[in-house]
């Protein structure tokens, strides 16, 4: 199972369109010690989890996976939602355009379900406010 | 005609079956994949028959058929397009879901389901534990961050669905 060519499709745009903003927004991803233990400056958490898999029998060529992906955006507290939005609008150009493309021969067919959200949340010990979307995801690695 | 109604009535009770069975299974699935330090949110699924509201017996994890509730078997109920709902009572659900951040405190016992994720806290949400860092926190997690909507979207919860129904239709009278 190609797990990381399947995570690179989503993780690598994103990472790509947060860091062309002015000033780049950081982004964090599974497994990343960097996430900054109760940040107070903003960033963005985004977490690419796998459900069913599977290696189907006829060719040994071709691996699918479904999961969820789940961002989370982190921006300052008592500042009204604007800037939250601002940021899950640039996760959910990313999302679309992932949409945008065909399927071929080779490379990893990717194809996010609707987007749910977002969803915002401010808990009182927090140092940030939080926006939250979600979606599903099937996923084709083709070789 | 009494037979066709008789037929009818028949096809709709052995409908509520397979839907309160494929309910079960999802409540145990959820138990199962979600976090469980003391077990109340593990116990605290609760199913709703939105036809009369009830909530069968409650119940806790393992769930089994007769904490569903049953179902109005009258032609208007049967083809009511959401028949039932899952949902959890427990006060700290949303939390334990990941929908929430929240502020974590030792409780004085170790979780009695497996712990599987032990590290540093990265924010306020429940399962964002990364790796421990010099000088941070020893959290643990016994269910991985979003296990829930990687249920819902990962098709575990669609093969949860055809499982109740290739279980319960072969079934003869």
């Amino acid at each position: 199972m190609n797990y990381q060519k399947i995570r690179a499709k989503v993780e690598n745009p994103l990472l790509t369109a947060f860091g062309a903003l002015d000033p780049a927004v950081p982004i964090y991803f599974d497994n990343i010690t960097a996430t900054p233990n109760d940040s107070t400056t903003e960033y963005v958490r985004v977490n690419v989890t796998f459900g069913l898999t599977n290696d189907p029998t006829l060719t040994s060529s071709v691996d699918h996976a479904r999961g969820a992906i789940v961002i989370r955006v982190f921006t300052a507290k008592g500042a009204g939602p604007a800037r939250n939005q601002t940021l899950i609008t640039t996760a959910v150009d990313v999302l679309e355009t992932l949409n945008d493309s065909n399927k071929g021969t080779t490379g990893t067919y990717f194809k996010v379900g609707s987007i749910e959200g977002p969803s915002f949340s401010s808990d009182e010990n927090s140092p940030l406010f939080m926006g939250r979307i979600e979606t599903s995801y099937v996923a084709t690695v083709l070789s | 005609m009494a037979k066709i109604d008789d037929f009818e009535t028949k096809i709709r009770s052995k409908m509520n079956k397979t839907i309160r069975a494929v309910t079960r299974n999802v409540m145990n699935d959820l138990a199962q994949a979600g976090p469980v330090w003391t077990g109340e949110f593990r116990d605290s699924w609760v199913a709703t028959s939105m036809g009369t509201g009830g909530t069968g017996t409650g119940g806790s994890y393992p769930y089994q058929l007769k904490d569903i509730p049953e179902l109005p078997i009258t032609k208007r109920e049967t083809s009511r397009k959401t028949k039932i709902t899952i949902s959890n009572l427990a006060d700290h659900a949303a939390i334990a879901m990941d929908l929430k951040e929240s502020e974590y405190e030792y409780p004085g016992q170790e979780p009695e389901g497996d712990i599987i994720l032990r590290g540093t806290r990265q924010s306020g949400i429940r399962g964002d534990i990364g790796p421990k860092e010099k000088d941070g926190g020893d959290n643990r997690a016994t269910a991985p961050l979003d296990w829930f909507p990687t249920y819902i979207k990962g098709g575990k919860f669609q093969k949860a669905i055809s499982r109740g129904i290739k279980l319960d239709l072969p079934e003869e009278d």
